[in-house]
């Protein structure tokens, strides 16, 4: 994780892979001898392509923002063993026929959620017609071990004591729900656009208002979402959007598939 | 602790206005000339009357009005909140103080978000989840976010007042001035001579 121009990103940003650390060739050749003959990742091609701020969609400069939604999550929706193009962010934006940014960063929480979200309202003028946030465990969070000096993501994974520790008493004491409380609030105090929130289900959830998005089938690494949940996660949002267009006229015309 | 009209204050009490700070009523500061300050016991001065308080000395020298974000306890989650919650909806001020004497403090809350407090210190399981998030990097993790924030965000001339043996909030882009806040006149008076020559030098390149 960098800072590039302000905003966390990957370190492979301007790269293009073929896989990257949770979706690795070695599970994919692991996956292959499991998975039946007609399983779809067999022959569907994956680039994962980061740009200049090492996010996985186009550079800034590029995108139409006079038009454009902003996603912002984890690996769900930084589209984590899927091509590109059947990601919920790019497939939901192509039936509303806009733009998009996707500042999603997989394995990070709501910190690195927060930063990247103040950053993008201090930086873009223009805003977006909506923000959608997808919220991730809410037990991630960045860290900086002494003696270091670059943040690095923390979370369920991490098998040493004092993290352990900490998440524990984070959720016992109810320190996680406390950050969970400061990030909504703050995040609803700056962005003046609409918000809508996804929780997936196997997340601990961040609002009763947001929508729920089940993973109905798996992604290429057997662990993210796939094709179809995130074809059904664009649906369900397109719907959402609808109904909250229906209350703006003016972005209703700036958006005219959804009339 | 509560949110009122987005921004986070103490709960009712006759020592703070109706959003929880010690200061005059929101609606009654001149928002087109004043300084904000952030922060938390240091800058509340709870031991001493309103006018000792260190914020409330600082403008009246200055001749200008003020607005004290500070929360007792409330440490970076509650500094980040308000600052950021506060120069994304309202005029900038002319300077910002910063003052923290418990950077590190945490805060809690429930699963409904019905309530949100400090984490009580004198609670074994709250001093060993500090002691995790020092040696773990939550701690340094967090500053750094925020040190990248205000670095970038903030335009607005930053004074750190610095306690000694406390830990310093932000590394770089501000004016640091020492502050013993049991003897606040010194720190009162760098502080004017600090915010008047920014004043002065932004008055000449007009």
């Amino acid at each position: 994780m960098i800072f590039l121009n302000g905003f966390l990103g990957t370190d492979d940003y301007n790269q293009s892979m073929a896989f990257v650390s949770g979706d690795s060739l070695e599970f994919f050749k692991e996956n292959s001898k499991k998975m039946p003959d007609d399983w779809i990742y067999r022959n569907e091609h994956i680039s994962y392509k980061f740009n200049s701020q090492g996010h996985r969609c186009k550079n800034l400069e590029e995108i139409d923002l006079s038009n454009y939604i902003l996603f912002i999550g984890c690996s769900h929706t930084e589209g984590i063993g899927l091509p590109l193009e059947k990601t919920y962010p790019y497939i939901t934006a192509s039936e509303l026929n806009c733009d998009y940014y996707n500042l999603s960063m997989a394995g990070t929480g709501f910190d690195v959620l927060e930063h990247n979200l103040i950053m993008w309202f201090h930086k873009v003028q223009q805003k977006p017609k909506f923000v959608v946030i997808q919220w991730s465990d809410h037990s991630r969070y960045v860290s900086l071990y002494p003696g270091y000096d670059k943040l690095m993501q923390s979370g369920r994974w991490m098998d040493d004591e004092n993290t352990r520790r900490f998440m524990a008493a984070s959720e016992e004491l109810g320190i996680v729900h406390a950050r969970k409380q400061i990030t909504r609030n703050l995040l609803k105090s700056i962005i003046k656009v609409p918000i809508i929130e996804l929780n997936f289900r196997q997340h601990s959830g961040y609002s009763n208002d947001g929508l729920w998005l089940k993973r109905s089938d798996l992604a290429r690494d057997l662990c993210h979402a796939g094709i179809e949940s995130h074809k059904n996660a664009s649906k369900d949002l397109i719907e959402h959007i609808t109904e909250v267009l229906k209350c703006d006229k003016y972005m209703h015309e700036r958006l005219p598939n959804t009339a | 602790m509560q949110f009122v009209e987005g921004l986070l204050g103490h709960d009712s009490d006759v020592i703070y206005n109706s959003h929880g700070h010690r200061c005059k009523e929101l609606i009654d500061v001149n928002l087109r000339n004043y300084i904000l300050f952030v922060g938390d016991n240091a800058g509340l001065v709870l031991d001493k009357p309103l006018e000792e308080t260190l914020p409330y000395l600082t403008a009246k020298k200055l001749s200008v009005d003020y607005y004290n974000l500070c929360i007792f306890n409330g440490g970076i989650d509650a500094i980040r909140y308000n600052l950021f919650s506060w120069i994304n909806n309202y005029p900038k001020p002319k300077a910002i103080i910063i003052t923290s004497e418990f950077v590190n403090s945490l805060l809690v809350s429930d699963k409904n978000h019905s309530f949100i407090s400090v984490a009580d210190l004198s609670d074994p399981m709250v001093t060993d989840a500090i002691n995790s998030a020092n040696m773990n990097g939550f701690f340094n993790g967090r500053l750094m976010l925020f040190n990248n924030l205000v670095s970038t965000c903030i335009q607005t001339p930053i004074f750190q007042l610095n306690i000694k043996d406390k830990i310093k909030l932000l590394q770089d882009n501000t004016i640091d001035i020492d502050y013993d806040p049991k003897n606040p006149m010194p720190t009162v008076d760098l502080l004017v001579e600090g915010i008047n020559k920014i004043y002065k030098s932004a008055r000449a390149s007009v």
